[in-house]
């Protein structure tokens, strides 16, 4: 049977009153309504009806359109115009109709994406495969089982991380992530990468800094957050988040790479020693590997490349130097 | 090791193969399998990852058998040759390069061996330079060989060589049906040693550590020349006294005259293992190591972690083995003087440097 004849429907004016806008059977929108569709809504008013179902005790489920039909609800209107399915047409057939209804007009942000595969499998009890199948490509997605798992994992994600998933502050890793962890570690960690503003890179820094932390130093990811170095850099009054971000990433450097960290204590505090003028730069090379080290040098006239050419032959002599060059 | 030899449930063979001897003979010894025939172009199907685990390919080799080690760039590497006969491994070590380099996780064995020992009679021919090969690259050397018997074919050819030296390289212990050969000392028996808490944790399919060393002394006493390789080392608490009960086990069981040569490598893996290791074993601590990128755009050990394990069981070698030849696998000249004391300088020199052990008698 074509999709469209499963569903028998009309058009007709339904009073709010007696349509069910709370009952999320259908439900795949989240998260803030686009300005788009309010000013619309504002100019024209609906022009594509919501679909309806009615329910055994007479109401009325929404199929498509809770934001339409809550915006007229908003507005003071009585009833609306809705296209209506009375008889019992096939669930999982009404649940494509929502989702290709949305699809038309937009694209479904991820965590709606997350919330139409969970309910697919769940709800419906469509198998893994067919989703990878079938409507991971409908939802614009790899059809990929693995990519299922994940997405059905971040379907379980808690607030206030769906929000900021849904409004991409922050980033599909960084919230695969924080949904494999326990949710109280979750929840601390999400709370610095809130407190400080983190971009998508340092989220994901973050994250992987502090799980690897937690993990070679036997604590769990909550005692991490709340030692007491990490919560003073974050309360810091004087810095800006992007300076606490740099404190709080530069601290936990430093604790899952102790010894690079120490090297690189040893070689800033040789190099100090050296009291090398501004316009001479030495550089270990990258994580002390090889043998190579770099010397940048700037300078304007000749007679300043002959000062520092003496004064380099000076640093040459020095036994900092020479301390410096066995780092680490 | 796994309890039981690598037995495929599934194997594809490509149609141009299906009538080689070495394919009939893999056939007839699974006798309960059905085997799938691929036509040309044609690759093996898509298997969920578990059952390509219990895969096999008998394929063609396209490229060439043997091929120079790739090396590493920044690190002196010791000019060895690899022996491409087969490609893959059924031990599931964590660390183990192949998953990020093979695109598929079937083993793959080349069975056109007519091409195989053209290839060598050309090498050997043609070359007058001394010969290190070995098998142990891309798969474990006697993973296939109760399906294949090459090995036993190779040990014999090798046998009148006066300038090469075959390795084989395993972590099993299944050495059985090379014992009996004549092998002319021209083949070198080696195993990957790594501390029993490391097998467990990281090498969980392979041979415990003393059914490795037992396998070495039969091994030994059957004639053959032995390799050892502490490869990956891997820094965690208490190392020190795990690798020294290796080393003295080791020299509880071995004679170090019989010893070609004992290479030292520290974990390091290419970028994107680490996320490979972190996806398939999530609670594996090894990318919990303090492994930084090194020149060659690998993950190794903070150079210190390295140098100071280098130095630590080479000195405890060189009290059982003063005369071995110890070498560090894919090092810089400057990690070899830190480590050792002493260096090969470079790449030719490493190579000279293990070229000598394999002219001994």
């Amino acid at each position: 049977m074509d999709f469209q004849e499963q569903i028998d429907r009309r058009l007709a004016k339904v009073s709010l009153a007696e349509i069910d806008l709370h009952d999320p059977y259908y439900q795949i929108s989240y998260g803030a309504v686009p300005s788009t569709l309010i000013d619309s809504l504002r100019t024209a008013g609906v022009i594509n009806p919501p679909t309806l179902q009615r329910k055994q005790d007479g109401r009325w489920r929404i199929v498509a359109g809770f934001r339409r039909c809550a915006f007229c609800q908003e507005q003071g209107a009585k009833k609306i115009t809705a296209w209506c399915v009375e008889n019992v047409a096939p669930e999982l057939s009404l649940f494509i109709w929502a989702v290709c209804d949305n699809l038309g007009v937009r694209q479904l942000n991820t965590v709606e994406c997350a919330i139409v595969l969970a309910k697919l499998h769940g709800q419906f009890r469509i198998p893994k495969g067919d989703l990878a199948r079938r409507y991971m490509p409908l939802l614009g997605l790899g059809s990929s089982t693995e990519l299922v798992e994940r997405y059905l994992r971040l379907a379980a994600l808690e607030e206030p991380m769906r929000e900021w998933l849904a409004e991409e502050w922050l980033s599909q890793e960084a919230a695969f992530q924080l949904v494999e962890m326990a949710p109280d570690e979750a929840r601390a960690l999400f709370a610095v990468i809130a407190a400080l503003r983190l971009g998508k890179n340092y989220q994901r820094e973050l994250i992987r800094l502090a799980y690897d932390v937690a993990r070679r130093e036997a604590l769990s990811i909550r005692e991490l957050v709340a030692s007491p170095e990490l919560r003073a850099a974050m309360q810091e009054q004087e810095l800006s988040p992007a300076h606490k971000a740099e404190r709080v990433l530069g601290w936990l450097r430093e604790r899952r790479f102790p010894r690079l960290a120490l090297a690189r204590r040893r070689y800033a505090e040789l190099v100090r020693q050296l009291s090398l003028p501004a316009n001479i730069r030495l550089s270990p090379p990258p994580y002390f590997e090889g043998a190579e080290w770099y010397c940048q040098l700037q300078f304007a006239s000749q007679e300043e490349l002959r000062q520092m050419a003496e004064r380099l032959q000076k640093i040459a002599q020095c036994a900092e130097l020479q301390q410096l060059l066995l780092l680490p | 090791m796994p309890a039981e030899p690598f037995a495929p449930r599934h194997v594809f063979v490509e149609e141009e193969v299906a009538d080689l001897p070495l394919t009939k003979r893999v056939l007839s010894r699974l006798p309960g399998v059905r085997p799938v025939v691929l036509a040309e172009g044609e690759g093996p199907p898509q298997l969920m990852e578990v059952e390509a685990h219990n895969a096999l390919v008998l394929a063609r080799q396209r490229g060439r058998f043997v091929k120079r080690c790739p090396g590493t760039r920044g690190y002196l590497c010791c000019g060895y040759l690899n022996l491409n006969v087969a490609m893959g491994c059924d031990m599931a070590c964590e660390y183990c390069i192949l998953q990020g380099y093979l695109s598929r996780p079937m083993i793959t064995l080349f069975v056109n061996t007519d091409d195989l020992w053209r290839e060598l009679d050309e090498l050997l021919q043609q070359t007058r330079r001394v010969v290190r090969i070995g098998s142990g690259e891309l798969a474990d050397s006697l993973v296939c060989d109760h399906l294949t018997d090459l090995n036993g074919e190779l040990v014999r050819y090798f046998a009148d060589q006066k300038q090469a030296l075959l390795e084989l390289k395993t972590k099993s212990d299944r050495i059985e049906s090379l014992l009996g050969i004549d092998h002319g000392r021209r083949t070198v028996l080696s195993w990957s040693l790594n501390s029993e808490a490391m097998r467990t944790a990281h090498e969980a399919r392979t041979a415990p550590l003393m059914r490795r060393l037992e396998a070495a002394r039969l091994a030994q006493g059957a004639g053959y020349r032995l390799g050892f390789h502490f490869d990956p080392l891997i820094w965690y608490e208490g190392w020190q006294q795990d690798y020294q009960d290796v080393v003295d086990q080791l020299f509880s069981l071995v004679r170090p005259e019989n010893i070609v040569w004992i290479s030292l490598g520290a974990l390091r893996y290419p970028a994107q293992m680490d996320r490979l290791i972190r996806t398939r074993y999530p609670r594996s601590a090894l990318p919990l190591g303090e492994l930084v990128p090194g020149e060659d755009g690998k993950w190794r050990y903070f150079r210190p972690l390295r140098e100071e394990m280098f130095r630590w069981l080479y000195q405890r070698i060189k009290r059982y083995a003063p005369q071995v030849a110890v070498y560090l696998c894919m090092e810089s000249d400057q990690v070899w003087r830190r480590s050792f004391g002493w260096s090969p300088k470079d790449s030719a020199g490493l190579a000279r440097l293990l070229d000598q052990r394999v002219l001994m008698p």
